[in-house]
């Protein structure tokens, strides 16, 4: 277990992050837009590029300065923006500080270095979020949060197998625990998810699909 | 404030997709594109096309900061160029202590003052806004 200070890092400049944007793969591409589209649930943004966007210019925003969000050059560029807009989406701060190394442990999880150098930088399941901060909210993203909520439990109402998925989710439960409650074997489980990734990749409520 | 309970589960909910994003490899990810019947190419262009236009106005912006720092820090510092010649920022130093007597009573220290001193007091004087080199041709 580390207990010390996290390890000075190298942060991309705001050059290589424009590089970085110019060698995605269409496939890299793809996959940014479809995590936008997931990441934009429940938060005040209308369109998945607007989200993409603001976790760009954050980063861009962060390059030389001590606040703000910062690329480690150690992390995927396709990794890093994706937990840069879930981080936004879950309305963490900009400036996280973490002190506390336990917490970026639980955090990098079994995920390896990345993960671990994603979470130093403050990336982290709300979960851990809530433990660790106060996090503002406002009354437009909380109104969002019920209504895509329930506009996904609707789509799936009729998906006893999702259902179970989507409650275990929101309780933050382990696949494991989910399979337990359900009863449903590791393939049922795993043909369930793709169900209900698939059918979010439908859903864009009173949203911009662009 | 803490988050609400919808919004904590909803966060959840986003975890876990993106979790699941994260284990699906291309080729499902484009086969999922085909059945939700979107062109996967197309929106990869418009997400190629929006990040650079905000790398673009992310590099304009740091730039223009960049230029505005060096301007801010170009007046604080007046350079020797903007000087008049020696007897005329003489001229100006004298009358500028005639008009302020405390500021004059500050600079003095009773020593006879150098050519370099007396260019010195003319740039703070500048800088405090008691010499306005514009007055003066400058």
């Amino acid at each position: 277990m580390t207990t010390g200070k996290p390890q000075e890092r190298a942060y991309a400049t705001a050059e290589e992050i424009g590089e970085a944007v110019e060698s995605l793969t269409g496939a890299e591409l793809g996959r940014i837009h479809r995590a936008a589209q997931y990441a934009m649930f429940g938060t005040e943004y209308t369109n998945p590029l607007e989200l993409l966007g603001e976790a760009v210019l954050r980063t861009l925003e962060g390059v030389g300065v001590k606040k703000g969000r910062h690329w480690p050059k150690d992390v995927n560029f396709v990794a890093y923006i994706i937990r840069a807009m879930q981080s936004i989406a879950d309305g963490s701060s900009d400036s996280i500080v973490q002190s506390q190394t336990v917490h970026i442990e639980t955090m990098a999880g079994a995920g390896g270095d990345a993960e671990l150098s994603l979470a130093q930088e403050g990336f982290s399941s709300p979960d851990v979020v809530e433990q660790a901060f106060e996090v503002e909210e406002t009354t437009e993203r909380q109104a969002r949060a019920v209504a895509d909520a329930a506009l996904i439990e609707a789509h799936f109402a009729g998906d006893e197998e999702v259902q179970f998925l989507i409650m275990g989710d929101k309780d933050g439960m382990k696949p494991d625990e989910i399979r337990a409650v359900s009863g449903m074997d590791q393939t049922a489980y795993d043909t369930a998810r793709r169900r209900f990734r698939r059918g979010l990749n439908t859903l864009m409520p009173g949203r911009n699909k662009s | 404030m803490k988050q609400s309970k919808e919004s904590k589960e909803i966060g959840f909910i986003r975890a876990r997709a993106l979790d699941d994003l994260t284990n699906t490899n291309d080729e499902e990810i484009r086969n999922e594109y085909l059945e939700a019947g979107q062109d996967m190419a197309a929106v990869a262009k418009q997400t190629q096309d929006k990040l650079r236009e905000v790398v673009a106005a992310g590099m304009r912006a740091k730039l223009a900061s960049a230029k505005a720092a060096a301007k801010a820090s170009a007046a604080s510092q007046p350079a020797n160029m903007t000087r008049p010649m020696m007897d005329r920022l003489k001229e100006i130093v004298a009358e500028a202590f005639l008009r302020e007597p405390k500021v004059a009573m500050a600079f003095r220290d009773g020593k006879k003052q150098t050519d370099e001193d007396l260019a010195t007091i003319y740039d703070d004087l500048v800088k405090m806004g008691i010499i306005k080199p514009e007055d003066h041709g400058n």
